[in-house]
């Protein structure tokens, strides 16, 4: 099998991860910059319950935005995230096979797991792990997670995250992601390029930077007082909503030396709250997705 | 006794390239370290590793420890026997406590005493037993620069474990790490090996890997990779531009190795060649090929890992990222000219320095300030103005679309603008060289601007993070600044530029406001540490280090000047004797306490100490005028030529004499000596070889 477009991608993930025993969750509803953000993976990861589960998710860098001029470079890109808790001794197998059910023969190609290890100041989390080069393009981030929040895991969650746009210009063998076949009979410039320009255009040129430092204070302020309430996950929705913020100003370049440092130390030490009140809460829930024997 | 092969693979996934080699070295160090320990010889061993893997083969190990006997001491004999010769409850506690009838035991001499004494014998285990507790020690032993757990026991290594093959006289040891138990089974290439192989010698290991698509011996490897490389390069007729650490990075990615030709679009041959080529080579691992003339070709070699027939998709996606790549930087290089590189310096307010430090604005200002000032002191003042102007622009490139991209092309990216915006070779160079040498073994900068603005830049960051307390200890240096205080010194030697350390460090605490003693003492050992690191790496002997540098290094081109010199004599036999007399001349001046007082020249009234002393004013002069010149091997040739006379003085003349006037007198004499002898370096430092 194998599809040459972008949702035949998806849809080949979908199954095969579904096979694996994965949760597939749908891409969550707040703005991150990638998939890792998302509560499924950054909350899930903490705490001793396994877990699997997979999603696409749409990750928004507004500095990486290029008006839709660049054809390897996208404001919004989306990222096919994979975590396995506890991380199987098989894993990369799982993974290579993955792109087998994708059509990928790998006896034919050039694959290397390249030392890239991932680190996220804003999470206060870090993971040792590699970048996947097949024929010379980083597809995959592939990630065992030491820590986030702060907090050091056990047990260790691997973190598979494809590059969706970057296995689409792959497998369609095209010079560009606007040309990539989305489905449907649809490109994906035809689904995505106007996005990518006026997001662009709203990222450097047109953002409210009064009214970002101002939700970023009302965003970070609104979360303190939602984990007083012991209201862990909506808190974090607006840990969420400062980092985004976060990187607007960024990409506006509103932010100065020092204001960033202390900019991502006030997202680090909301995410590090956020991480011990949901361990605190899944504690006090007797840890449900534990099962009957529970080991440590 | 029989001996036998130890064989240990440790299977893993993807170790970083950059560690490989170390981490199978240290693994052999460690095996052969505690077989020692063990009482064990081992003979050949082997090396070997791939991503995948590090093997380690041991030839020879005896099967069996050799026995031991060891005396043990007890009570003495008047504590153990009572008057009537039984024994007592101390003999009687002795013998229970080490298992042994007192009959087998017996009364020795010691130096303390008669004792009783027990000889125990511990009978040699079987070497297959030790091995099984020795392998897993030495697999614990490994250090890598950053390390994971994955695995309950939070075992921890550079990767997670897979499988571990440790065989010892054809059989399995049995042992277990983390997750993983130990077996003779190993595995081929990912994709075009089989997962489950069988191996029980280090010969059979080999072939079973290589028929399975994994050339274990990196030396082989290399071979593939080195012979592709110049075929791939003569059939485009292309030179290769020659690149060890690339090499040597390509041969630690992959275990089956080929080496593929591929193209680019020669209309990117418009953009400076540095660029081009970090491109490949950073972000893909490419190498480059250039014409005779050493123009950069549209092609590029890289070494795949995977044997294969067919390559033209292998190829053709390469050439669409680097491509990608291409087109990246000559859109960077296009946008980037738009805006003056000088235009910038008001956006690197925005890029941080250091927290306390400030912004790579702040620091451009205190280069400004010190650039003046250094070139005065490395007596180059007429390089004043082009410092001022390569100091303006030689952080602004970190505003540049390209470096922000192609980080380690700072300063090149810079010094190739201000080229291109016409600025003259000295400041354009400058710039593009200020941040060489980036270790202590590639080139520093090879003009004398640009070798002072790397210096300045060096020495204000190292003198910043020490006026804020962030010195380097043991494993924490954030800033690199040991690495920094390494350029400087390399800077001056290579440049050979007499400066005062002191100075230097004094004028750049001025920019921090600051002056503290403390600071300055402790630059002071950090420069000491560097110098000597630098010195190690050239070869010196530390007694030589120590004897150069007890005279001070403040100028470090005269202190190695004159650790060289002492080396170049360390061999020279009458050196070697004086060396020793000066130890003693000052032993007799530390034990004579404080005196002073003029040397009376007519109280000398011995011929030995007559003739020291003229063979002393005779050769001061000299000493003084060859220290002047800086030659100081001719110094101390001429030190080593009063050898005799001082020898004759210790043999005829009693120093401690009882006539207090001539004690003090002789003792003035040897504290001229002692100096003069101090003038290259402490020699009493120098230690005799064989």
């Amino acid at each position: 099998m194998g599809s040459k477009d972008f949702q035949g991608i998806i849809l080949a993930l979908q199954q095969f991860w579904n096979r694996q025993g994965c949760v597939l969750q749908q891409p969550y509803d707040v703005e991150v910059g990638a998939g890792t953000m998302a509560p499924e993976t950054f909350l899930r990861v903490l705490g001793p319950e396994p877990y699997r589960v997979a999603y696409v998710m749409p990750s928004r860098r507004p500095a990486d935005g290029r008006y839709g001029d660049n054809p390897n470079r996208l404001y919004k890109h989306h990222q096919y995230q994979v975590i396995l808790k506890p991380a199987p001794a098989d894993v990369q197998d799982l993974y290579l096979k993955s792109l087998g059910a994708l059509g990928i023969n790998l006896a034919d190609h050039d694959l290397r797991f390249e030392e890239d290890n991932w680190e996220s100041p804003t999470l206060g989390a870090w993971g040792i792990g590699w970048q996947v080069l097949l024929d010379g393009l980083e597809i995959t981030q592939f990630t065992y997670f030491q820590q986030a929040g702060g907090l050091d895991l056990y047990p260790v969650s691997s973190e598979i995250t494809y590059g969706l746009e970057r296995i689409g210009t792959f497998i369609a063998q095209v010079n560009s992601i606007y040309d990539l076949p989305w489905g449907g009979n649809v490109s994906y410039r035809e689904v995505r390029h106007r996005e990518e320009f006026e997001f662009s255009k709203y990222n450097f040129e047109a953002a409210d930077v009064e009214m970002l430092f101002k939700l970023f204070n009302l965003f970070e302020a609104e979360c303190k007082r939602l984990l007083k309430m012991e209201l862990v996950l909506p808190a974090y929705d607006y840990c969420l909503r400062c980092s985004h913020t976060f990187n607007l100003l960024d990409s506006r370049g509103a932010i100065s030396v020092t204001e960033r440092v202390g900019m991502i130390g006030r997202v680090r030490q909301l995410a590090c709250q956020v991480a011990r009140g949901y361990v605190a809460s899944r504690e006090m829930q007797g840890f449900p997705l534990q099962g009957p024997s529970p080991s440590q | 006794m029989g001996k036998a092969e130890l064989l240990v693979e440790l299977g893993a996934e993807e170790i970083p390239a950059s560690v490989l080699e170390s981490a199978a070295n240290q693994f052999a160090d460690a095996l052969v370290s505690l077989l020692g320990e063990q009482r064990l010889s081992s003979g050949q061993r082997t090396v070997w590793y791939t991503p995948r893997r590090l093997v380690v083969g041991i030839q020879d190990i005896p099967m069996r420890q050799e026995d031991l006997s060891e005396t043990i001491t007890g009570p003495p004999k008047s504590v153990a026997f009572g008057p009537d010769g039984n024994p007592t409850r101390a003999a009687l506690a002795f013998a229970q406590k080490l298992g042994v009838p007192l009959s087998r035991m017996k009364i020795s001499q010691t130096p303390k005493g008669e004792y009783l004494t027990c000889v125990r014998r511990l009978g040699g285990q079987r070497t297959a037993q030790l091995l099984q507790e020795l392998v897993p020690a030495a697999i614990a032993r490994i250090k890598f620069p950053k390390t994971m757990y994955w695995s309950r026991d939070r075992f921890r290594f550079a990767r997670p474990l897979r499988w571990i093959l440790a065989i010892y006289r054809n059989r399995v040891l049995e042992f277990r790490i983390g997750d993983v138990v130990s077996s003779r089974f190993t595995a081929g290439h990912r994709f075009i090996g089989r997962p489950r192989l069988t191996a029980t010698s280090l010969d059979s290991l080999r072939e079973v890997l290589r028929a399975n698509g994994v050339l274990v011996d990196p030396a082989e490897r290399l071979k593939v990779i080195v012979d592709g490389l110049s075929r791939e390069a003569a059939k485009s007729g292309g030179r290769l531009v020659t690149d060890e650490e690339l090499l040597k990075t390509v041969v630690n990615l992959n275990e089956c190795p080929a080496v593929i030709c591929g193209s680019f679009d020669p209309q990117f041959l418009d953009l400076p060649q540095e660029i081009l080529i970090t491109v490949m080579r950073e972000h893909q691992k490419y190498f480059s090929l250039v014409d005779q003339e050493g123009k950069l070709l549209p092609f590029f070699l890289a070494v795949i890992n995977v044997d294969t027939e067919r390559r033209e998709e292998i190829r053709k996606g390469h050439e669409r990222v680097l491509k990608a790549r291409l087109a990246d930087a000559a859109f960077f290089w296009r946008m980037d000219r738009k805006s003056k590189l000088e235009e910038r310096m008001e956006s690197l307010r925005n890029v941080l320095f250091q927290e306390k430090l400030g912004s790579y604005y702040d620091k451009t200002q205190r280069l400004l300030e010190l650039l003046p000032a250094v070139a005065k002191m490395a007596d180059s003042p007429e390089l004043a103005n082009d410092l001022q102007a390569a100091g303006r622009l030689c952080k602004c490139d970190l505003v540049t679309e390209m470096v922000k991209e192609f980080t380690d092309l700072q300063g090149i990216v810079g010094g190739l603008y201000a080229r291109a915006e016409g600025y003259p070779e000295s400041v354009w160079r400058a710039v593009y060289e200020h941040y060489q040498p980036k270790s202590t073994n590639s080139p520093s900068p090879g003009t004398r601007a640009g070798a002072l603005l790397a210096l300045t830049d060096r020495l204000d960051t190292v003198c910043g993070c020490f006026s804020i307390g962030l010195i380097p200890t043991g494993s924490g240096d954030p800033l690199a600044v040991r690495r920094q205080g390494n350029g400087i010194l390399k800077i001056i030697l290579d440049q050979r530029m007499r400066v005062s350390l002191r100075r230097l460090m004094d004028l750049s605490l001025k920019t921090y406001m600051t002056d503290r003693d403390d600071i300055a003492l402790e630059l002071h050992k950090l420069f000491e540490g560097r110098l000597r690191f630098l010195l190690e790496e050239m070869g010196y002997s530390y007694d030589c280090m120590n004897a150069g540098l007890s005279a001070g290094f403040d100028d470090p081109l005269d202190a190695v000047e004159r650790v060289r010199a002492l080396q170049d004599m360390r061999k020279a036999d009458d050196f070697v004797a004086l060396a020793s007399s000066f130890k003693r001349i000052q032993n007799i001046l530390n034990q004579a306490g404080s005196f002073d007082g003029e040397l009376n020249a007519s109280m000398l009234s011995e011929s030995a100490e007559r003739a020291l002393w003229e063979n002393y004013l005779r050769i001061l002069p000299e000493v003084q005028s060859a220290v002047r010149q800086h030659d100081y091997v001719r110094a101390l040739r001429v030190m080593a030529s009063m050898r005799q006379s001082v020898d004759r003085f210790f043999n005829e003349v009693l120093v401690m004499a009882e006539d207090q006037a001539m004690k003090r007198n002789r003792l003035l004499l040897l504290r001229e000596l002692a100096r003069l002898f101090s003038a290259v370096g402490d020699i009493s430092e120098i230690v005799r070889e064989g």
